[in-house]
């Protein structure tokens, strides 16, 4: 992700939505609406009036020159602007490290971060991740779906070769050759998260690791692979089935994950056909995960 | 035993479109709240709603783990795109920009019934005429 320049505008309105309304019309990228329902522990937020609502917008570029107008516009709507300025705290950026522990990613690891020391699963791997802004500490219920499944897969195949489509902080990647896989290809579209993603790579195996990462296309990875991990969304692993089909070897197998609840069906009839067997499904919450063996 | 919830957020943010960038970032990440993980379940419930704009309600427990509940559009946002608006009047007692029929009124009623304290979609109707009025937005007829 790239480092960008936003405003921070602060009002306060009575008819939170009609202000919002005002702000989007005006630019604004999104708005966080503070009232008589929202709180939280040890924030000091300033307390609005009951029937009150305190909007919190941002918006990208310079807004330097637009405080008379964006006020006059609010102001017409019984709302008040209480200050714009340039948004230069960064701090919320780590703040989520602090809540970041070890825990268990699949049977045989656990995932956690460098700055804490713990220990794996007896007889597994430590899978170290600093996530950065990049998708995958091994948290989240996807992450755990599909890195169960292919423990289980490389528990029964030697040496095999994954490829690991929107491979976000590379934890897929890394996890593979702890657990034994001989090589991992890792491909994602935001350039900025392979950055994070091959300190991780170095930081658990070392310079020289076999796992290569990139933002080579989907459509142009050559070959074909034993293991093909896609951690992304129901709707992006729809729109590129084809391609991940493709990259599967004869015998191998094809896990997704990032299916929510109501998605399954679309994938289920995305994915299926001849030649293809729909071996495993697990679910997690709201969250599902599929194992395709290919004939 | 439940978790305790320490926080409850409301942010508006376009369907299928939330990432680390504000307002989202600094909402939750000041607070300790994994935010690639709230994107992802975010995009994930929201992306077949593409180009409108959702409410989220986010709660946050003490471990920093959240669930949320999406909302329904804002009727001022179903409003303006219902009479293909760029914004409300800035002065709407006496600048009228745009006509509504009881029909678009009723569509976007429906649209919101889930949200409002209600049932009837009559009332549904009034309450949504009150969002056009602030906006400068006429009735075409007297509910």
């Amino acid at each position: 992700m790239t480092q960008e320049t936003w405003w921070r505008l602060e009002a306060v309105a009575r008819d939170a939505d009609v202000a919002a309304a005002t702000l989007w019309s005006a630019g604004a990228g999104g708005v966080e609406i503070r009232d008589g329902e929202t709180f939280f522990e040890g924030a000091d937020w300033v307390p609005v009036p009951d029937g009150m609502a305190r909007l919190v917008a941002y918006f990208q570029g310079d807004l330097s020159g637009r405080r008379d107008e964006l006020e006059a516009a609010l102001a017409e709507r019984g709302a008040e602007l209480i200050a714009l300025a340039l948004f230069e705290d960064e701090s919320w950026r780590e703040g989520w490290r602090d809540y970041f522990v070890p825990r268990e990613l699949s049977t045989r690891s656990t995932v956690g971060p460098p700055w804490l020391d713990f220990a794996p699963p007896e007889g597994g791997v430590r899978v170290v991740i600093d996530p950065g802004m990049a998708f995958g500490t091994g948290t989240h219920e996807t992450t755990r779906l599909v890195a169960q499944l292919m423990d289980e897969e490389l528990s029964r195949v030697d040496d095999a070769e994954v490829l690991d489509v929107g491979c976000g902080s590379a934890i897929l990647s890394i996890l593979a050759l702890g657990l034994g896989a001989s090589r991992a290809v890792g491909v994602d579209v935001d350039g900025e998260a392979l950055v994070n993603a091959r300190e991780n790579v170095e930081r658990n195996h070392g310079e020289g690791a076999a796992i290569e990462l990139s933002t080579t296309p989907l459509g142009e990875v050559q070959g074909t692979y034993p293991i093909v991990l896609g951690n992304i969304l129901a709707h992006i692993l729809i729109a590129i089935s084809e391609d991940l089909r493709a990259r599967v070897s004869s015998g191998g197998v094809l896990l997704l994950s990032g299916i929510i609840e109501e998605k399954d069906a679309a994938v289920r009839d995305a994915f299926g056909g001849e030649g293809w067997t729909l071996e495993e499904t697990r679910q997690d919450g709201e969250w599902i995960a599929h194992a395709w063996r290919r004939a | 035993m439940a978790k305790k919830v320490v926080g409850q957020i409301k942010l508006q943010i376009p369907a299928g479109k939330a990432n680390p960038s504000p307002p989202v970032g600094p909402a939750l990440g000041q607070h300790g709240v994994n935010i690639m993980e709230f994107c992802k379940a975010f995009n994930a419930r929201t992306q077949d709603q593409d180009g409108m704009i959702i409410p989220v309600v986010i709660s946050v427990y003490g471990d920093r783990s959240f669930t949320f509940i999406t909302k329904t559009p804002p009727a001022a946002i179903l409003v303006m795109k219902e009479l293909g608006l760029k914004g409300g009047s800035s002065v709407p007692n006496r600048n009228k920009v745009g006509k509504i029929s009881l029909e678009q009124l009723r569509k976007i009623a429906e649209i919101k019934l889930p949200d409002l304290n209600t049932d009837d979609v009559t009332m549904a109707m009034r309450t949504v005429a009150g969002t056009c009025r602030s906006m400068g937005v006429e009735l075409e007829e007297e509910l």
